[in-house]
């Protein structure tokens, strides 16, 4: 009797249908869809940390840079602050934890080169008031020379400006493009170095009073992007906590890049990713 | 079969929380538009449609600029379309012929009107470097209406006038788009991330984004497109652009001119 009661209960039973796919054996659809679900679960959470595409910006003129993007969650702005220009991440709904990375334009504004080369492009264009705003335009100066070389080349560039200016005056374009090139050539022979021009923007606590229980170690010198930097790492207080800050120098083509990051610690290894992904496509200019 | 639900119930759950997630669930409806000369018809979702309070009640704040421009809202978003007017040596040339016309059948302020509607222009004179400091612009404009004129000398001067707009060459529509571009809003700090032409509806069309320069942030699409000479203009103003973009392509693809 039992064995006729199983042998019903089993013909009564619904049949398990099962198929393969790739080899893989599912016992049923509603198998599939748990697996889908699992892996749909596990890509969204490894790609939680997933750095966004390449970006590539130009602020000042002259210099690109590309980086990597903060993931989802970090809100895009201007970063425009004491002389620098560029882009800023915030970390939403967080205490005011920030990725920032910028231009210092008190070093770009020295250059020349990109106006230099529109002059050179648009010479043919040019009647003589628009030929004599684009040089005087185009001339160096600097009020307190940062090396030798830079006192040294100013006045032969000027020098040959102001014979690019009589040239065209006279009518002699090929004369005035000879000179202007000469220019170029010269204006590209000036160049910065990291230890010439960070004191001038290095972070310290003198210039931060703002920060709460701010604590500011030494320098110390890195590489990035194959490039000497200069960092400063510090600690400050805020909304009950002690936040990491580090800011990050280098110089570029005659251009300052600063690297920024203030926020806890567990965040300061995606600060560190998006670091390691910065590259400097080439520029308008070489020096 | 309690059984076979039970196993079903997550799947089919799955299914319908994605269809409600889809951006373009929303119910769409084509509405008909006059935008300065333009007569066009477009799809879009129903919730970008303002709706009147009443059915007598006047049109809203959609139309703007004595209707040369219209404005889609959805929340903080908006798309606007708007005709920045003639911008060929052909659209110019019918606006005067409308003029001497208006003229000859005596009707010498809607004349006045209608030339000077094309003399402020901004593109006029730009694109293509009109003088319009001459004395038969100054014939033509004022026809009569604020001094005495002969008929003869204002018929000679909207010749004279004709004869010179009749010699320019019509621009490249890349030429029109880079005069059009810094007088609808991007500003100093925008720059063009992407640009490339387009046939929208048999029309001459150029589709660009834009974004600041700075951050990146704020980026929108524009479409410039050429109709019987005048520019229409259809971009993006405010709003997230991937939560615009869809309604915007959706815009653009079925978008239709009519004839007058």
């Amino acid at each position: 009797m039992r064995q006729k009661e199983r042998n019903t209960a089993h013909n009564l039973l619904p049949r398990r249908s099962w198929f393969q796919i790739n080899g893989v054996r599912f016992e049923s659809a509603y198998a599939i869809v748990k697996l889908i679900a699992m892996v749909a679960l596990i890509v969204l959470l490894s790609g939680c940390e997933q750095l966004g595409q390449p970006e590539t910006f130009v602020w000042t003129g002259g210099q690109p840079i590309s980086f990597r993007q903060p993931p989802e969650g970090w809100e895009r702005s201007r970063y425009q602050n004491g002389g620098a220009e560029g882009v800023d991440f915030v970390k939403k709904g967080s205490i005011g934890e920030q990725i920032y990375i910028a231009e210092r334009f008190f070093l770009s504004r020295r250059d020349r080169c990109a106006r230099l080369k529109e002059i050179l492009h648009e010479l043919d264009n040019y009647n003589r008031n628009d030929f004599v705003r684009a040089i005087t335009r185009a001339r160096l100066y600097a009020r307190e020379p940062i090396n030798e070389e830079e006192e040294r080349i100013i006045p032969i560039v000027n020098a040959t400006l102001n014979r690019a200016q009589q040239a065209f005056f006279e009518n002699d374009l090929v004369t005035a493009r000879l000179e202007i090139e000469q220019a170029l050539k010269q204006a590209g022979k000036i160049h910065f170095t990291i230890n010439e021009t960070v004191d001038r923007v290095l972070f310290t606590a003198e210039k931060n009073q703002v920060y709460p229980d701010l604590k500011v170690q030494e320098p110390v010198s890195g590489i990035l992007a194959d490039l000497p930097t200069v960092s400063v790492d510090f600690t400050f207080k805020a909304h009950g906590s002690v936040l990491i800050g580090r800011r990050i120098y280098l110089v570029k083509n005659n251009r300052m890049f600063e690297f920024g990051y203030q926020g806890l610690k567990k965040n300061l290894p995606l600060f560190e990713r998006i670091l390691e992904s910065v590259s400097f496509p080439p520029g308008v200019c070489v020096h | 079969m309690r059984a076979l639900r039970k196993r079903a119930a997550p799947f089919v759950l799955s299914v319908l929380i994605l269809s409600a997630c889809t951006p373009n669930c929303a119910r769409k409806a084509t509405i008909r538009l006059v935008i300065g000369m333009h007569h066009v018809s477009l799809r879009i979702a129903e919730d970008w449609i303002q709706k009147r309070k009443y059915r007598h009640s006047k049109p809203g704040k959609e139309y703007l600029n004595y209707g040369y421009e219209y404005t889609f809202h959805h929340e903080l978003a908006r798309i606007s379309l708007a005709d920045i007017g003639p911008v060929t040596p052909d659209a110019y040339l019918r606006e005067i012929y409308e003029a001497r016309e208006l003229f000859r059948q005596g009707q010498l302020k809607k004349a006045h009107t209608v030339l000077w509607r094309l003399y402020q222009h901004s593109a006029f004179g730009r694109i293509h470097h009109i003088q319009k400091d001459t004395e038969s612009w100054r014939f033509i404009l004022d026809g009569g209406l604020y001094r005495t004129l002969e008929a003869e000398e204002v018929e000679s001067a909207y010749q004279t006038v004709i004869n010179e707009v009749e010699a320019l060459d019509t621009p490249k529509l890349s030429r029109i788009v880079e005069y059009a571009l810094p007088n609808i809003g991007p500003g100093v700090h925008t720059e063009i991330l992407d640009q490339h032409p387009i046939m929208i509806n048999g029309h001459q069309g150029i589709r660009l984004d834009s974004w600041d320069r700075i951050s990146h942030n704020q980026r929108k699409s524009h479409l410039f497109i050429l109709n019987q000479g005048n520019l229409l203009i259809i971009q993006m103003v405010y709003g997230n652009y991937l939560e615009i973009k869809p309604v915007f392509d959706k815009m653009v693809n079925s978008l239709e001119f009519h004839s007058n």
